[in-house]
């Protein structure tokens, strides 16, 4: 529940730092906080409670039934979103690395990082 | 089968082999790569063919050999084996566009460009929403990445903000679908579906998370500001396949998520995909920047497709309709929409009006001109039978405001990429086109297989025959062969529509059709001689004459509603490129082609009121037995009216008749017109069973018509602009027919009818006769001619015979028509609207005399002393309709007795009326009355010929005097300028009555276009330009969308 | 009755209308003068005239439509006359009247003024145009209520057919349109008024200050045909009044008696009324005659 609600706040101090920042790598950094907490709140979706890992080893308890099936018995937290949010972190590490290699670029090219400099195209 | 999962593993491998290969050779590179798209399209071809002869076939593929929700399932069906062929179709043209690029930056660009499709490719096969979020971020991340290959600060910035927002909406859409795998335990999209509806706020949260990440990706208004930039800013060939490709993949995403939305979700999503098509189109309306007004056309597109989807789901049609007319849509869309982003990039101008650089190439203007017509979904593009059914079925389930929705998006969009086709026609710039063989290749291969998909379709469409064929065919053989001699043309064009005319379409038709046969067919291809009169190819008019020809023919013939309207919008469609010929028609073809669309979309929605028909019997035929209902009846009036220029609707008409083609304004008025009143008289036997003539709402259009001809020739006789004259002229007159057609009886429809035809006539005449005097003097001002009675005799004998055919003065067969509609009206008792038709026919003598006066009497100018009679290709329909005019002037019988009789099929003759030799007896009870045209034309050359005699007896020698051999207030006057009465003629007229004549129509359009142009500036600013804006655009969105599903 | 005999006896009726109209038109021009203090031509001034042009030998033209202008106007004047019936119930008089109603008449007066006003137009003189301009602007307004008194008489007795409606009227002058239906007349006599062109519409001839008006450049025989018509046209035109307001006539003497007594109307407002401008009157004819002729039509049909 703790890591639910500390991704939950993150998103938002994310979002807030998109919004009010002017530098760009402020705001990438937002962008960066947001993802955080996006893949914090994977994870706590699939933590249950006093289980262990999905890993069958000794500490799980397991029985084999007559035709040789193995069946789990004790708690265990759904590996799914620890799966899911592996790939989320990867996705978010491109896009952050990209948005940050335009940074530098738009940097180079126009020597300003304040978003507020860049309102060419509009209406 | 094919196994889908080998186009995913074809691309995943060439990408990675790219880096080695491009080592090698950079060529080979770029070729492994077309060959890759290649394939995975053939693969999609093969797999569709073979879900066609095996349609039971099983199409889902589980990874890992475990069947879902254990593994991930790709889905093969026919669906995605057709989009699948389409996205690599156009990733193969695209790259070809791309080629300089790949060429420039090697592997790491050829390697982005195979991961977006492949992005794409995925996200269309897996059933899986995890899945689904990885190839949407594959396909996202590459595209950034691509965009950052332009390193402008621009391109740059843009790329920044899609990429934020892109991340905003991939982070609700995970989240979502985290909430709902804690839901229902698992990522398969199908058993989602199966597991129904869970009746928990919470899920419905997850649920719409997810439903809104995939919707912003699909850039609604006015959460789009981030996409609207990034159009504007990437390299044209990105833009293209974004705006396909990207799209196309993420639609089809959204439609796959819909079984799992709740109906108040579809209700959201099918009004926020409305209100983003609307209103995307209105804020184009006043783009001048070509790439930005494609974004706002893109999102809008993009809108429409959501809400069509989202709407016909809620409406619980089945799955089969709804992807046919979702993929008709998207079909049209993502040919036409790429293939201008591409064209785009060979115009290299943002500003619209400088795409008159296209006119360098009419290769490339073709395809533009099929683009940009494709897009606004007219026959016979796919999108077009969308559209046609889209209406149907809100009619049919009377889903009001989604209808008036897309038509209005519609009509705003017909305006913006009018405004554009105007300016690539019309607008001359000195610029340059960025040609190459690679960056033609895809533009070229779009259109033409647009076209041709378009032409199989309309000819394989149930229920459409072979006539709806003929137009389209006419265009393009005769505009494959344009370069030939225009005499040439127009021999063969004379020759191959008289022998239709003849053997193909006059013995299908019963009398009535015969009669509007005659009048739309026969007197166009009288009118085609004038346009041989052009030395060199005179490009650009028989393409658009033979297929207007062959589209009334068509309109005459249709048995089916959808047969009249593609006939009618086939009409338009020609008729408006006619137009657009004109020398400074550019604004007058726009207002034109808006205010047809406007009808067309009246006439639309009255035609889906309208009970079916039955195919392969014309309509004309059945339009006696058939019924319709008022509001339909009300409607398609309102959209004939339109094409005819009644009062009020009039406001295109005076400029376009001005501006087109001399020759074509002849056809224009005197033709074109006339398909209105064939629309009016067919909807009139339509409701002929319940409305009669006094009926208030046959009183009142009786009062429109009148006011019409009343206004017209007010109008008329104020104008010094020849042309000007003659068109307010023929709204007069049609105002006539109006009233006529009004009086729903025998007499009246007769006296519609001889009108009708009478105006054919005289109209054509004059019309002729000016465009001689136009093409000698060089000038439509009617001041600044005079005399030429001496240079043009013909010319004035036409005129004078027009002139005294439409006043009405016996003996011509004007009368014929003034008696008919004067005896029509008092015999129904409609007393006062006969007073003011005599008042406005008395007016027409002003302009009459305005015109023949100051063109052929009067003093001459010494600058025309070089004037001389027209080329002989103008003489000869003068011929033709003063042959006419003579022929029913002394044989009134000729014209008379068939029109009675086609009349008659539907509303019998009285007994009252009869003919008596030449002798018309009128014995109603309410009113006598007689007319013998031929002994009128007798007496007449009799009184006429006596004096004539008398006179060359005593006065045999007379002497003829010199110009200015005028006794003028006791002074020689000896300048023409300030003895030609002719500017403002009659100006104590409107000293007197100059009130009726204030121009109250145009004020009030040019109100609407104003106010439509300030809304739209409004609305454009909240696109500031600045990324925090749109992520806040994005946030507040989505807020609002969730406080609109009201989910607590 | 055969066509030949139609034919002389057409010939016949139009002698007696061109005297008995030339006579008239002798006679205003005496009327008027007595009213301005002048001696006056005498009554048979207007034959004068005619014989004199007839025979003058200088004559010249501007063109084809300069010379039928006259022939235009003349047809006219004659048309119009040939298509009303002269003496009810006299096959001899009734001249071509089968050919049409009364719509015809109304049309074939145009038929004249069209072809003057091109002729004189092609004379090149811009008095002429400005002439067919007022005359034409005006023409407009004075149809307006004429036309709607016409369409009060179909109202009334349900014909368009000028001998029926003559039929209708007979039976004792209580039964002549002026008092079945006087407002029809009020708006007919007052567009005659503007027909006729005496004050107060004459401004589309101006006689006093200019030469003005479509008959500025012809002289000699084209003049003498003008003035030919100016009697066969007045004659028609009150014929045609008398036919469809005042009874019609039975014989030639009350012909005389109802047509004279007719055109004396305009000539008495003429003498006595200055003139209105061309707007003025198109303003005036469409106000009050237009408005009594919409109420006469109201009358028959509420």
């Amino acid at each position: 529940m703790l890591v639910l609600i500390s991704g939950v706040l993150l998103i938002i101090i994310g979002i807030w730092a998109m919004l009010t920042r002017k530098n760009i790598i402020r705001i990438i950094i937002g962008f960066s906080i947001v993802d955080t907490g996006v893949h914090m709140i994977i994870v706590a979706i699939g933590y249950i409670k006093n289980a262990t890992a999905p890993i069958i080893d000794s500490a799980v308890n397991t029985s084999s039934d007559i035709s040789g099936a193995v069946h789990v018995n004790s708690l265990i937290v759904d590996p799914v979103p620890s799966a899911l949010v592996l790939t989320a972190i990867v996705i978010g590490l491109a896009v952050t690395a990209l948005l940050l290699s335009f940074a530098i670029r738009l940097y180079k090219v126009s020597g300003s990082l304040n978003i507020d400099d860049y309102e060419e195209l509009k209406w | 089968m094919v196994n889908p999962m080998i186009i995913l593993a074809m691309f995943l491998l060439a990408a990675f082999a790219t880096a080695l290969i491009d080592k090698l050779s950079r060529m080979l590179a770029i070729g492994t790569m077309y060959v890759v798209f290649a394939l995975a399209a053939g693969l999609g071809a093969w797999q569709l063919y073979f879900l066609q002869s095996m349609p039971d076939a099983q199409t889902m593929v589980y990874s890992a050999g475990f069947p879902a929700p254990l593994s991930i399932a790709l889905r093969f069906g026919v669906v995605e084996a057709f989009l699948i062929t389409l996205m690599n179709l156009f990733g193969l043209l695209g790259g070809v566009y791309l080629f300089k690029r790949f060429k420039e930056h090697g592997a790491g660009a050829i390697a982005l460009y195979l991961a977006m499709l492949l992005g794409a490719n995925g996200l269309v096969l897996t059933r899986d929403i995890f899945n689904s979020f990885v190839f949407m971020e594959i396909l996202s991340i590459s595209s950034y990445a691509l965009i950052g290959l332009k390193q402008t600060k621009n391109s740059l910035i843009a790329g920044i903000k899609y990429m934020l927002a892109g991340g905003l909406a991939s982070a609700l859409f995970l989240i979502g679908v985290i909430f709902v795998y804690r839901f229902t335990g698992t990522l398969n999209i199908d058993t989602w579906i199966a597991m129904g509806n869970i009746p928990s706020a919470a899920y419905l949260v997850a649920l719409f998370m997810v439903a809104i990440g995939v919707f912003i990706e699909l850039k609604p208004f006015p959460a789009n500001g981030w996409a609207l930039d990034l159009y504007q800013s990437a390299d044209s060939g990105l833009a293209a396949i974004i705006a396909s490709v990207q799209t196309g993949a993420m639609l089809f995403l959204f439609y796959k998520l819909l079984p799992l939305f709740i109906p108040e979700m579809l209700n959201i999503f099918a009004g926020a995909g409305l209100v983003s098509f609307v209103f995307a189109n209105l804020i184009a309306l006043r783009q001048k920047d070509a790439k930005r007004l494609l974004a706002y056309s893109s999102t809008a597109q993009s809108g429409l497709l959501v809400f069509v989807i989202a709407a016909l789901y809620l409406l619980k049609l089945p799955d089969t309709i709804i992807l046919v007319i979702a993929l008709g849509l998207f079909f049209t869309n993502f040919f036409a929409k790429a293939g201008l982003f591409w064209l785009a990039g060979i115009v290299k101008q943002d500003n619209l009006s400088a795409w008159g650089v296209l006119k360098k190439d009419s290769g490339l203007l073709i395809i533009f001109g099929v683009f940009v017509i494709g897009l606004m979904g007219f026959p016979p593009f796919p999108a077009f039978f969308a559209k046609w059914h889209l209406v149907h079925i809100f009619t049919a389930t009377k889903a009001w405001i989604w209808l008036a929705g897309l038509l209005l998006g519609s009509l705003l969009e017909v305006g913006y990429l009018m405004r554009w086709l105007g300016f690539a026609v019309k607008q001359e710039h000195p610029g340059e086109l960025s040609k190459s063989f690679s960056k033609m290749l895809a533009p070229m291969i779009s259109a033409i297989f647009l076209t041709t998909a378009s032409f199989f379709l309309i000819k394989l469409y149930p229920g459409l025959g072979a006539f709806n064929v003929y137009p389209l065919m006419a265009l393009l053989l005769f505009g494959l062969v344009d370069y030939a001699p225009a005499k040439l043309k127009g021999a063969i064009a004379i020759g191959v529509l008289s022998y239709w005319a003849w053997f193909m379409l006059l013995p299908s038709l019963p009398l009535m059709g015969q009669v509007f046969a005659v009048i739309l067919v026969g007197g166009s291809i009288a009118q085609l001689f004038a346009f041989m009169r052009y030395n060199g190819a005179a490009e650009g008019f028989f393409p658009f004459l033979t297929m207007l020809v062959f589209s009334f023919g068509s309109l005459i013939t249709a048995s089916t509603t959808m047969e009249l309207f593609i006939a009618w919008e086939l009409m338009t469609l020609a008729s408006y490129m006619l137009i657009l010929r004109g020398k400074k028609a550019k604004d007058a073809a726009l207002l034109y082609i808006v205010f047809s669309t406007f009808g067309a979309y009246l006439l639309l929605f009255g035609l889906s009121l309208m009970p079916s028909t039955y195919p392969g019997y014309p309509l004309i035929l059945q339009a006696g037995f058939l019924s319709i209902g008022w509001v339909a009846a009300l409607f398609a009036t309102g959209g004939f009216l339109i094409k005819m220029g009644a009062l009020g609707v009039h406001y295109w008409l005076p400029s376009a008749y001005a501006e087109a083609d001399d020759e074509t304004t002849s056809i224009l008025s005197s033709v074109l017109s006339k398909a209105g009143v064939f629309g009016l008289l067919l909807i009139l036997m339509m409701i002929s069973s319940y409305v009669k003539s006094n009926s208030l709402s046959m009183i009142a259009l009786g009062w429109l018509g009148v006011f019409t001809a009343f206004i017209g020739a007010l109008m008329a006789a104020r104008q010094e602009d020849a042309k000007l004259l003659l068109a307010y002229s023929s709204m007069s007159q049609l105002g006539y027919i109006v009233v006529g057609l009004s009086l729903m009886s025998h007499l009246g429809w007769v006296s519609a009818l001889y009108m009708a035809v009478n105006h054919l006539f005289f109209k054509a005449l004059i019309f002729m006769a000016m465009a001689s005097v136009f093409l000698r003097t060089g000038t439509r001002n009617m001041y600044e001619m005079g005399g030429l009675i001496k240079k043009m005799p013909i010319a004035f004998i036409s005129v004078l015979m027009g002139i005294i055919a439409v006043s009405g003065v016996p003996p011509l067969s004007g009368f014929g028509s003034k008696w008919f509609i004067y005896t029509s009206l008092l015999e129904q008792g409609r007393y006062l609207q006969a007073g003011l038709v005599f008042f406005s026919s008395a007016i027409a003598f002003l302009y009459l005399y305005k015109l023949i006066h100051t063109v052929f009497l009067g003093q001459a100018k010494p600058n025309q002393s070089h004037v001389k009679e027209a080329p002989i290709w103008l003489i000869i329909p003068q011929g033709i309709f003063i042959m006419a005019i003579m022929a029913i002037s002394m044989f009134p019988n000729l014209i008379t007795k068939p029109l009675s009789q086609a009349v008659g099929n539907y509303i019998a003759k009285p007994d009252w009326l009869s003919w008596d030799g030449y002798n018309i007896v009128l014995n109603s009870p309410a009113l006598h009355g007689n007319w013998n045209g031929n002994l009128v034309m007798y007496v007449t050359m009799g009184v006429f010929i006596i004096p004539l005699l008398w006179l060359l007896l005593v006065n045999a020698k007379t002497q003829k005097v010199k110009q200015f051999n005028i006794v003028f207030a006791a002074e020689r006057p000896y300048k023409p300028e300030t003895t030609h009465y002719a500017y403002n003629m009659f100006a104590h007229y409107f000293k007197a009555l100059g009130f009726w004549v204030e121009p109250r129509a145009t004020a009030f359009y040019q109100g609407v276009s104003e106010w439509t142009h300030s809304i739209s500036a409004t609305l454009a600013r909240i696109y500031t330009g600045n990324g925090q804006t749109y992520i806040l655009h994005i946030f507040l969105y989505m807020i609002t969308l969730y406080l609109l599903l009201g989910v607590r | 009755m055969s066509i030949t005999l139609k034919l002389i006896w057409a010939f016949i009726s139009l002698g007696v209308v061109t005297v008995w109209g030339l006579t008239l038109n002798g006679i205003v021009q005496k009327i008027f003068a007595r009213v301005q203090g002048r001696l006056g031509p005498p009554v048979w001034q207007p034959f004068i005239d005619i014989i004199k042009n007839n025979a003058k030998r200088t004559a010249i033209t501007h063109g084809i439509m300069f010379y039928l202008g006259p022939v235009f106007r003349i047809a006219g004047g004659i048309g119009t006359y040939m298509f009303i019936p002269v003496i009810f119930g006299s096959v001899y008089f009734s001249n071509f009247s089968m050919s049409g109603d009364v719509l015809l008449v109304m049309y074939f007066i145009f038929f004249g003024q069209l072809g003057m006003a091109l002729g004189a137009g092609e004379g090149g003189h811009p008095y002429s145009a400005v002439a067919v301009s007022r005359g034409l602007a005006q023409m407009t307004a004075f149809e307006v209520p004429f036309a709607l008194s016409v369409i009060s008489l179909v109202a009334q007795y349900g014909t368009l057919n000028i001998t029926e409606i003559i039929a209708a009227q007979q039976g004792g002058f209580l039964q002549w349109t002026l008092f079945t239906n006087p407002l029809a007349v009020i708006a007919a006599m007052i567009s005659m008024l503007g027909m006729n062109m005496y004050n107060p519409f004459s401004v589309v001839i101006a006689p006093q200050e200019i030469p003005i008006g479509p008959p500025t450049e012809y002289h000699s025989s084209f003049l003498g045909m003008l003035a030919t018509n100016r009697g066969i046209f007045a004659g028609a035109k009150l014929i045609l009044f008398m036919n469809l307001f005042f009874g019609g006539a039975t014989n030639l003497f009350s012909l005389m008696l109802k047509t004279f007594w007719i055109y004396m109307f305009s000539v008495f407002v003429g003498a006595a009324y200055p003139r209105f401008r061309t707007e003025d009157s198109i303003r005036f004819f469409l106000k009050y005659p237009t408005a009594i002729g919409i109420i006469s039509i109201l009358l028959f049909t509420l």
